[in-house]
């Protein structure tokens, strides 16, 4: 597994677990790239596709991938096909996981706000919220905040640490 | 209000510099369909929406086109990050440079300054919905021409995943426009 993709196919074949995330001591220490690159996939996403009850929601990943969650709504144009997102490393990757949910929240939401009432994309919705959630906690400890109000810059400052979104992401 | 987050909304990679493509691509942050004009055109108008599903839609889609506006943004400070004098010239982007030098600055295509006449508030819903679903339109037309105008697949990613969004907002405020004309608002 050395990609973003990988990690979905490998999602994908029916490894969904959250393990990790009630042992994040598994990720400290000093383990090459690649080792904690698999860990950390395996933790974080699960794909809520095959739970949905409405089978035009896309998962998380694909939804993502086309910036439209909803099948029946996606109108390609001529031939060209999402890109494939590829991470060059662990921070990339595991920001592109907190990309990916937050997206869903984002598309579900503004479905919700004209349907307000379809039980099934509110759990869809609270679903990714909480994984986000918890992809967010995770990266912030290793990596830094992403807000200001997040709670790893207790006792340092570490607001102008990390890279700017603009910059070319590495 | 509004929380700042350290990260884009999709990722934005474009390790090619390209004056001439920078020079496009910038109508989407400062042109007539562009992601500023949209975000301020929907934010603006949700205050005489006359329900809560309206303020929320016209909120929530103005929320999404501000970190529309950074990913444009990005792209283009991406473009043009590494310019030298002589490329600025060749590209045609001198008068850019005379008033701005590198810095980003929100334009259409032609280098003609953003303003506020892109868009309209009439405080009637159905008129102004119709203005967003027109907008959503149009800058899904523009992002195609973009798309033509390049071949770097880490520009295409991006502008394909934004096409796609104005085709969702469409959708939605298309949704919402018919359940105004049925319910009778104007």
């Amino acid at each position: 597994m050395n990609n973003y993709n990988d990690y979905y196919n490998y999602l994908n074949s029916g490894y969904g677990d959250m393990n990790y995330m009630t042992n994040p001591n598994s990720m400290i220490g000093d383990l090459n790239y690649q080792t904690m690159y698999s860990n950390a996939m395996m933790s974080n996403i699960t794909d809520l596709s095959n739970t949905s009850k409405d089978k035009n929601i896309l998962g998380a990943y694909e939804g993502f991938k086309r910036g439209n969650m909803f099948d029946n709504l996606y109108d390609g144009y001529k031939n060209y096909k999402p890109a494939e997102l590829k991470a060059s490393s662990e921070r990339e990757d595991m920001l592109m996981q907190i990309q990916e949910l937050r997206f869903a929240t984002i598309d579900l939401g503004l479905y919700l706000d004209v349907y307000p009432n379809d039980r099934n994309a509110l759990n869809l919705f609270n679903n990714y919220l909480n994984q986000e959630k918890e992809v967010v906690n995770l990266f912030e400890s290793k990596y830094g905040p992403l807000t200001l109000g997040s709670d790893v810059q207790r006792n340092d400052w570490l607001w102008d640490n990390s890279p700017w979104p603009w910059e070319v992401q590495k | 209000m509004w929380k700042f987050v350290k990260s884009l909304e999709y990722p934005v990679n474009i390790k090619k510099k390209d004056l001439r493509m920078a020079k496009y691509l910038v109508t989407q942050y400062g042109g007539s369909n562009g992601e500023l004009a949209a975000a301020w055109r929907y934010l603006n108008q949700r205050y005489t929406m006359p329900d809560d599903k309206g303020k929320a839609l016209l909120t929530d889609i103005g929320t999404e086109e501000l970190a529309h506006v950074e990913m444009i943004s990005a792209m283009v400070y991406q473009l043009m990050k590494d310019a030298t004098l002589e490329e600025i010239k060749e590209a045609g982007l001198e008068s850019h440079y005379a008033e701005h030098g590198k810095s980003l600055y929100p334009t259409d295509a032609n280098g003609i300054p953003f303003t506020v006449a892109y868009f309209a508030s009439t405080g009637d819903p159905v008129a102004d919905l119709s203005e967003d679903m027109a907008a959503e339109q149009k800058a899904r037309a523009v992002y195609e021409n973009l798309i033509n105008l390049t071949d770097d697949p880490d520009v295409i990613g991006p502008l394909l995943f934004l096409r796609q969004r104005e085709i969702i907002h469409f959708t939605r405020f298309k949704e919402l426009y018919d359940e105004y004309k049925k319910k009778g608002y104007e």
